[in-house]
């Protein structure tokens, strides 16, 4: 036993030796490399998507084959350290060059750490009405473009359309309304309790994108006013945003919170437990893989009192403002958000293009995927502020319990309300 | 001249030993206690994202003493002692003087009983969210079976404190089970013998020698689980989704040191939460090491 101990050590010495020396040849081999081409330029490139990187890895091995004078490290980061990290290499000045920027961008932007582009834009003569222009404008604060638009995210309505046969219920209809939807979803509920059967009505995930913060705007409230200054969770179209979705889970259309807190909406409808399901064009691809994917249906989201908007989420790659070499970091900026980088993203199915332009080659296999185009022309962006930190996780909080039932959606909104107008309020 | 070599003998081994120990040393000095009183000079200021920390003074101590939620995460890690400590204790003892027994195939309970101790917390916190799901779960299941309503376990905010309390119970009695097992076979066969040789039944002889004998391990466990319970947090993180109904019932103060820290990115209101959970487990565990001195036998 002891002999066999002192074996293992050993082994593992030598093991972390050997293991010593390769990285010392390595990094000769690096040096070697580095001195060959002495004026290459090094940049860094971070994001927190470990199954976009494989992409990503090829996308940055062709930039730095057209531009052999820049050399790109991708860093990356998951997604549970990505902002605290970040946060932290600005304080030592030892941030990426380049990085993926989300709704956060207020935050960034007013802190002074992300390099303006205009400029670059302007030299460059890169037209920007190339790119969906509820994601440009997202990443446009205080009339700056901060960002490039990487991609784009929309909720739209899929619906199994086995269910609808099967119980002998019409399809939707291109221009229906949310009574439209009640109306069919009240009849599957008829048939589907007369075969003693177990399918809900309607689906959706109860988080902010994929589905109140659309019906908010929908039923004419808003959750930021256009300047950002003010909360809109005492509108009376807020306040019926929520009302409309609690009596969903009343009338039996919709499970209640308790089933969908704890299996996520979408995962019911892969199961097919569900008919009508709400959501976000970032899941796809999970559909397109089901094995009744060719039995789904797509289109855009009921309307509501004000129309049927969706909400339009969506990453920007940012430059770093104390970054060594702007130019070669705007030059992959330019890159990634171009059309070869575009159009392999969309080909390996990992993003919707904010480029019009690549759009074309974003296709699912059995889904049709035309409807996320159509819905991204009337969607409204993400609301986000600099403190969006701060409320936002308040806002999923209270709503929460409004679906709970523990409280009213009056009761909730005068919560909310008084929750995101404080953290507004106390940003400077 | 024999003197003189003994004592740099002597004092040579003291340089090696410190020499041995320094590497840990310089870790344990950089990591817990440089990083502790940085945790103590952050909580004066009003660190955030990025920027120099600002120093304000008291205002985040002020701020925490007006805090609802503060007093809400407060309140339920106190709930989570006073359930989990009692029953992780009574079980652990019961558990450990039955593995002690001498019943074949013992040592398949025992790995059975200890199993949980080597399971990574985040498979149990995954694999106890399925037990408890709503819809799909085993429990509901079985309690459907007896015509009682479905429970929602991890969404009912006046239940899921009792849910995070059950896994974590079921969790750390394990590690506690082994530590007083080993304390029973401490315990010299002969103090036993003799009693029962006098005459006094099985429950006396628990209550008499066993317990009395086992006080110096039971207290151990005590210490370790109270300090455990405080800091409890990866069962809540991985069961409660972020965001839920369940978030605020079941807050402890280590998930609220998180979220405001890394969720809001308030760190420096988040290190003066942290010190209050110091200084709270630092006075509990002063109370245990007084009574210490009144419960516990030490057979030297």
């Amino acid at each position: 036993m002891k002999k066999g101990m002192c074996m293992m050590l050993t082994l593992l010495m030598a093991g972390s030796l050997a293991a010593c020396g390769n990285s010392q040849a390595d990094a000769g081999k690096d040096e070697a490399k580095k001195d060959n081409s002495s004026e290459k330029t090094k940049i860094s490139f971070a994001l927190w998507d470990e199954v976009q990187k494989p992409v990503f890895d090829e996308i940055v091995e062709k930039f730095e084959t057209e531009n052999p004078d820049i050399d790109v490290e991708l860093q990356l980061t998951p997604w549970s350290q990505y902002w605290t990290k970040l946060d932290a290499a600005m304080g030592s000045d030892s941030a990426a060059d380049v990085f993926w920027m989300n709704t956060y961008l207020p935050k960034y932007a007013e802190a002074g750490v992300l390099e303006p582009l205009d400029e670059y834009i302007e030299k460059d003569k890169v037209n920007m009405d190339d790119y969906v222009s509820v994601v440009k404008d997202a990443y446009n604060y205080n009339d700056v473009q901060y960002c490039m638009p990487k991609g784009m995210d929309t909720v739209q309505v899929f619906y199994n359309k086995g269910i609808f046969e099967k119980y002998g219920v019409e399809e939707p209809q291109a221009g229906w309304t949310w009574e439209d939807m009640k109306n069919l979803a009240g009849q599957l509920k008829a048939k589907i309790e007369e075969a003693g059967s177990d399918e809900y009505p309607i689906l959706m995930e109860l988080d902010p994108q994929p589905s109140f913060f659309n019906f908010i705007n929908q039923s004419g409230g808003y959750v930021l006013s256009d300047d950002m200054k003010k909360a809109g969770f005492d509108q009376e179209g807020t306040v019926k945003a929520y009302t409309d979705m609690v009596s969903l889970m009343d009338e039996g259309l919709m499970p209640g919170s308790e089933v969908l807190s704890d299996t996520k909406g979408t995962d019911l409808f892969l199961s097919q437990k569900g008919a009508i399901l709400f959501m976000g064009s970032w899941k796809t691809a999970v559909i397109d893989e089901a094995s009744f994917a060719e039995q789904v249906g797509t289109i855009a989201m009921p309307a509501k009192e004000s129309g049927n908007q969706s909400v339009i989420g969506g990453l920007g790659y940012a430059v770093n403002s104390s970054s060594k070499d702007k130019d070669a970091a705007w030059k992959l900026v330019k890159y990634l958000a171009g059309e070869e980088s575009n159009k392999m993203q969309a080909e390996a199915k990992i993003d919707v293009p904010a480029l019009i332009s690549a759009q074309q080659y974003y296709k699912a296999e059995h889904v049709d995927v035309n409807v996320i185009f159509d819905v991204a022309e009337t969607g409204f962006p993400f609301p986000t502020s600099s403190s969006v930190a701060e409320w936002l996780p308040t806002v999923n909080e209270i709503s929460a319990k409004i679906f709970a039932k523990e409280l009213t959606p009056e009761e909730g909104c005068k919560q909310m309300q008084e929750a995101t107008q404080s953290a507004l309020d106390s940003e400077s | 001249m024999k003197r003189q070599k003994k004592g740099s003998l002597r004092r040579r081994e003291i340089i090696t030993g410190y020499l041995m120990i320094a590497p840990l040393m310089a870790g344990v000095i950089v990591f817990f206690i440089g990083a502790f009183f940085q945790n103590v000079y952050y909580s004066f200021t009003n660190k955030s994202s990025f920027g120099i920390p600002k120093f304000v003074g008291m205002e985040n101590y002020v701020k925490l003493f007006q805090d609802d939620a503060f007093y809400q995460a407060f309140i339920n890690t106190i709930l989570y002692v006073v359930i989990c400590v009692p029953l992780v204790v009574i079980l652990a003892v019961l558990l450990a003087v039955l593995l002690n027994s001498k019943v074949k195939g013992i040592g398949a309970f025992r790995v059975c009983i200890f199993l949980p101790a080597v399971t990574l917390p985040a498979a149990i916190g995954l694999l106890w969210k399925w037990l408890m799901n709503y819809k799909f779960g085993i429990f509901n299941e079985i309690l459907g079976k007896f015509g009682v309503e479905p429970v929602a376990w991890l969404s009912d905010s006046r239940i899921v404190l009792f849910s995070i309390s059950i896994v974590f119970i079921w969790a750390s009695v394990a590690y506690q089970v082994i530590v007083l097992l080993a304390g029973l076979q401490g315990i010299p066969v002969c103090y036993r013998e003799a009693a029962e040789i006098d005459g006094a039944n099985g429950v006396q002889r628990f209550f008499k020698i066993t317990l009395p004998l086992l006080s110096p391990s039971i207290f151990f466990v005590c210490v370790t689980t109270v300090i455990n319970v405080f800091q409890i947090f990866d069962f809540i993180y991985l069961m409660i989704p972020q965001g839920s109904s369940g978030t605020e019932a079941s807050r402890s103060l280590v998930t609220y040191f998180f979220e405001q820290s890394f969720v809001k990115f308030h760190k420096g209101y988040g290190a003066a939460i942290s010190l209050m959970l110091f200084l709270l487990i630092l006075a509990i565990t002063a109370v245990q090491m007084i009574c210490q001195k009144k419960l516990v036998f030490y057979d030297d």
